[in-house]
């Protein structure tokens, strides 16, 4: 796969960051950030969650950026010797395992809740793991590519499902600002932070972009699109509904989604809509955990792509299956989360330091 | 030439076993399309209070046929009543007496009576609606004063289905009447209540052959039961509070000559300013209304002198206040809660002073003084000016 001499532009780049951060969180974010901050600032909190999310991503393509043309998993075994870095990349790809299982089965879910009543979820998960290990067994720049095309589907959905639900937000519902103080705001910051989580794909995206010098500038506006997204998404649900509502709902986005009654347009049931959505920006996240935990296999036991593309199927399922319930899947939500500060935040920085240290001492030699 | 004809035919057959369609297809000639549902309270020796669940199902060959003759005195609706412990148990034994189950997807209304709305808990009655996938956050809810049952079951002339007619009676509010709250759907309900806040729910009765929607039931936020009523003119009374009332007729009576002017709405704006001192907590509400003047049984009239105009303004400006006091004398003093946006207003502006008081609300409010200003503009008397030329 390396021996193609494609890669990434910036423009891609910044759309696959963008389609690997929009994912659950669409329909998940707005009740467990309303859960910790429980006054309607939680916007505030979104843009510094977006304010960590840059600078984090500001020290993984600083720390990429010293190993041009390679992934994590290959440039971890140089920095840290070998078992360590072995260490560290069987993390980072059960990171991508779990992240990828989490979306398939949330989407199920979903499906589960709203659409597909009496389809036994295992099928859904089934269909749907087939479809993603069909585009990820092409490499990257398939799934690039696919995701460019996706790109524009799910701004238009979001927008107009925003826009259609414009007349049932009630301003006063975000008001006041900053009520509480600014502890609540505080308290919100780990939430809306995790619900930005995709920027470690950047440690190993990095390795195939045409300009990896231009990462920065990327990672930066691919944050900013979906914080962008996310806000408004909150608003809206937090403006229709009142914290305290969104509090009670399991799925608050869909059912603002399920509030849109349009009598000019003859419109109703938008919902079937934004199944649709719902379904591709899973899938997106879902394709791009996929390939990076597979691409780490194969980098990290120096084997070929495809075969361990196959092979991770039955895991994938296996993590998709292991939450019993609904709230079993949340938790594995929150679990997923702390080991996202791991992956993009602590493995990156503490990859920084040592190289900080071992070019000085180098320089020293 | 034979051997690709017959593997397109295994080709074809194969292909049958996996187009099948998906687990979850429902033809919609099978599906049982309700579009009401009404809850009463069923007297019963059992332990527990026991609702009683009526389901409301559209007939859509009835209604297709309708133009065809008239020949059969099919009713294009079938009402379905069961009493059950818990009201989704109550759905599913309506499968044992219908072909077809009910399908909540397109519920439009939702009627509970009086007497089930002042003896259970709102927030566990109402639970099933809460939480069942089919069934839409726009759902409105009405409390009427006779059995749901009743009501559901009185067909109106124009609309051959109860539920449609009570839900187009409801949209009148918006553009027509302000005698009753503004329309509250399911969703609203769930928000009022996560909030614990008091609120007013349209109230539906029996009106000679038909039904009449008028006045209001209102709910407290704390008990979730409702524990009163407002007529007419109080519910006009709170929704002129509120800002609400954007349509809808007054009628004050000219000291002079005690003969009445009406005076119909076309915009009013309120705004409810909040001021605290110390432990007093006070209220301003400005009321400003545009409108035209309908109707005037003053003989000597005369709406090209602008004399008449300003003391009609006046004359409707004392009615609108009577409203409003009317509606706060029955809210806020005697039944003791807080329906019109009061404490809102202040959790918006006074966040901190909110804070504190939120626990208790509903007992500090009724000590809360309330000034109230109304600013009548009449904009225009329509077609004819004068009654008689002088």
């Amino acid at each position: 796969m390396n021996s193609s001499n494609e890669k990434i532009t910036f423009i891609q780049a910044t759309v696959v960051l963008t389609m690997t951060i929009i994912g659950v969180g669409i329909v998940t974010l707005p009740r467990v950030s309303a859960e910790e901050v429980q006054t309607p600032d939680i916007w505030i909190s979104m843009i510094l969650g977006g304010g960590i999310s840059i600078v984090v991503a500001f020290f993984i393509t600083k720390l990429c950026l010293q190993f041009k043309g390679m992934t994590i998993y290959q440039f971890s075994p140089i920095l840290v010797g070998k078992w360590a870095g072995f260490v560290f990349n069987l993390f980072i790809i059960m990171y991508f395992i779990l992240v990828a299982g989490y979306q398939a089965r949330s989407m199920a879910e979903v499906l589960r809740a709203y659409l597909l009543d009496k389809t036994p979820i295992e099928v859904v998960i089934i269909v749907y793991i087939a479809v993603g290990v069909y585009i990820v067994i092409s490499g990257i720049y398939s799934i690039v590519k696919l995701l460019q095309i996706y790109f524009p589907v799910v701004l238009v959905f979001i927008l107009l499902m925003l826009a259609l639900s414009i007349t049932n937000v009630d301003f006063n519902n975000l008001r006041p600002v900053l009520g509480g103080g600014f502890i609540p705001v505080l308290k919100g910051i780990k939430p809306t932070t995790l619900s930005l989580a995709g920027i470690e794909s950047y440690l190993i995206l990095m390795a195939y972009m045409h300009q990896s010098k231009k990462a920065m500038k990327a990672a930066a506006v691919g944050i900013f699109i979906a914080l962008f997204l996310y806000i408004l998404i909150v608003i809206a649900v937090i403006g229709a509904l009142t914290v305290d509502e969104v509090r009670l709902l399991t799925w608050p986005t869909l059912e603002l989604v399920k509030s849109i009654e349009m009598k000019v347009l003859l419109l109703e049931r938008f919902e079937s809509f934004f199944i649709i959505l719902w379904v591709i920006t899973t899938f997106t996240s879902f394709i791009m955990n996929f390939h990076f935990a597979s691409l780490g296999l194969s980098q990290v036991f120096k084997k070929a792509y495809k075969p361990f593309v196959y092979g991770l199927i039955p895991f994938v399922y296996l993590c998709a299956m292991y939450p019993e319930d609904i709230n079993g899947v949340f938790k594995l939500g929150g679990y997923i989360g702390n080991m996202a500060i791991v992956v993009a935040g602590i493995i990156p920085i503490l990859l920084l330091i040592i190289a900080f240290i071992r070019r000085k001492r180098n320089a020293k030699n | 030439m034979r051997r690709i004809k017959k593997s397109i035919m295994t080709c074809c057959c194969i292909s049958i076993l996996f187009m099948g369609g998906c687990w979850d297809r429902i033809d919609i000639e099978d599906m049982g399309l309700a579009c009401g549902v009404g809850v009463d309270y069923q007297e019963s020796s059992a332990k527990r209070l026991t609702p009683e669940f009526t389901i409301q199902f559209v007939v859509p060959k009835v209604l297709a046929g309708e133009n065809g003759g008239g020949g059969s005195q099919a009713e294009p609706f079938q009402n379905l009543t069961m009493d059950e412990s818990s009201l989704f148990e109550a759905g599913r034994e309506a499968s044992t007496v219908t072909s077809r189950s009910p399908n909540y997807a397109h519920l439009k209304v939702l009627v509970i009576s009086k007497e089930a709305a002042q003896s259970i808990n709102l927030l566990q009655l109402l639970n099933f609606f809460f939480r069942d996938h089919e069934i839409r956050r726009t759902v409105h809810v009405l409390i009427s004063e006779e059995k749901a049952s009743e009501i559901l079951s009185i067909k109106g002339t124009k609309d051959p289905v109860p539920a449609l007619k009570l839900l187009s009676i409801t949209e009148n509010m918006e553009k027509k009447t302000a005698k009753m709250p503004p329309i509250l759907s399911l969703g609203d309900f769930s928000e009022k209540m996560s909030a614990s806040s008091s609120f007013l729910v349209q109230k539906v009765q029996k009106f000679k052959e038909g039904v009449q929607i008028i006045g209001a039931a209102v709910i407290k936020g704390n008990t979730q039961k409702m524990i009163g009523e407002l007529n007419e003119d109080e519910t006009f009374g709170i929704n002129c509070i509120t800002g609400e009332a954007k349509a809808g007729a007054v009628t004050g009576v000219d000291k002079e000559t005690d003969k009445i002017i009406s005076y119909e709405i076309d915009r009013l704006k309120s705004s409810i300013k909040s001021k605290v001192n110390g432990e007093d907590i006070s209220y301003t509400v400005n009321i400003n209304t545009e409108g035209r003047l309908s109707e005037d049984w003053i003989p000597k009239s005369d709406a090209f002198n602008e004399k008449f105009i300003r003391n009609a303004e006046k004359q409707v400006e004392r009615e609108f206040m009577r409203l409003m006091e009317a509606g706060l004398a029955k809210t806020q003093k005697e039944l003791k809660v807080d329906v019109a946006g009061f404490g809102e207003s202040l959790r918006i502006n006074q966040p901190k002073v909110w804070k504190k008081v939120k626990k208790n609300w509903e007992e500090r409010f009724p000590e809360a003084s309330i000034d109230i200003n109304v600013k009548v503009k009449i904009r225009q008397f329509q077609t004819q000016g004068r009654k008689m030329n002088k």
